[in-house]
């Protein structure tokens, strides 16, 4: 149902309607990130259940939360967990599989409310 | 390329065969989707182009990450686009605190011959838009912008904004009602034609 506003904003609206011609330098980049994203699949394909349920595992290791009251014990937190070993890391949770040291630090950064 | 010859290879099939390693694949989508976001973050961002560029790429960025997790038949890739464009669109005005240039700041189109006329009216019909879209309340732009511009259904703007339909409903009647009290004292000099 077409109203007063409709007519009069429809010439506006029209004008508005053309697509824009993205330049063939941004299209270019796009395509190459396209590519870099195929080429380094391994932290991108993790799911991320997996990757709490490991953050969960890590933090239950340390006390808990109560243990890290404060964004500056989480962030050190963090850091300690970044600079951890998989080896180490590996050898507590009795898994077989190898992570990166970005699979956990992320997690726990964002869980303690971010940067 | 044999892909999509004909155009009839859905958004989504190609997004999973660029998650499978189909490189081609992402050539499709930023023929198709890169001027969707621009579009879309252009009418955001009250016609800034450098600005839109920086979100429409920041948008198609973050559709390849979001590639290899896509979980099928649950979301339009366009929805999904349009969702994280405004999302973008919305942080990059709140970090800069700014709305646009003002509605009478908008220039006056310079004296043409007839055909480059009606291109620049048409140009400056955008732009006296983009002003008063700027003046809105950002969820009415935007139920506005879907609607009117992008061409979405309301139960589609429902699904990108996370909103019910009569949500969406209300806000693009008062988003245009507002919309038509700002642009209707410029028509003549818009070359409105009743």
């Amino acid at each position: 149902m077409r109203t007063d506003d409709d007519r009069l904003l429809d010439p506006f609206f029209r004008a508005a309607q053309a697509a824009p011609e993205p330049g063939h330098d941004m299209q270019a980049r796009l395509l190459a990130a396209a590519e870099a994203q195929l080429a380094a699949p391994a932290v991108a394909a993790r799911p991320q259940r997996r990757r709490h349920r490991l953050a969960a595992v890590l933090l239950a290791a340390l006390g808990g939360w109560p243990a890290m009251a404060g964004m500056a014990t989480a962030a050190a937190t963090g850091v300690w967990l970044g600079f951890s070993s998989p080896d180490l890391v590996e050898g507590y949770l009795g898994s077989s599989e190898s992570y990166s040291l970005g699979d956990y630090m992320p997690d726990v950064v964002e869980i303690a409310g971010g940067p | 390329m044999a892909l999509d010859a004909d155009g009839s290879v859905s958004d989504e099939a190609l997004l999973i065969a660029y998650a499978n390693g189909d490189a081609g694949a992402a050539r499709i989508l930023i023929a198709r989707l890169t001027p969707v976001a621009l579009r879309f973050a252009l009418r955001m961002l009250a016609g800034d182009r450098a600005e839109a560029e920086d979100v429409a790429q920041e948008a198609m960025l973050r559709l390849w990450k979001a590639a290899g997790s896509w979980r099928q038949g649950e979301a339009k890739v366009t929805s999904w686009l349009y969702r994280v464009t405004a999302n973008l669109a919305t942080d990059r005005l709140r970090r800069r605190g700014r709305q646009g240039p003002p509605l009478d700041e908008i220039p006056e189109p310079p004296d043409l011959s007839p055909g480059a006329a009606e291109a620049m009216t048409q140009a400056a019909r955008a732009a006296a838009l983009d002003a008063a879209l700027a003046a809105l309340p950002e969820r009415q732009r935007q139920a506005v912008v879907l609607r009117h511009i992008e061409g979405l259904s309301n139960p589609e703007i429902a699904a990108v904004m996370d909103i019910g339909v009569e949500a969406v409903e209300s806000l693009t009647a008062r988003g245009k009602r507002a919309l038509a009290a700002m642009l209707s004292g410029r028509r003549e000099e818009l070359g409105y034609e009743d």
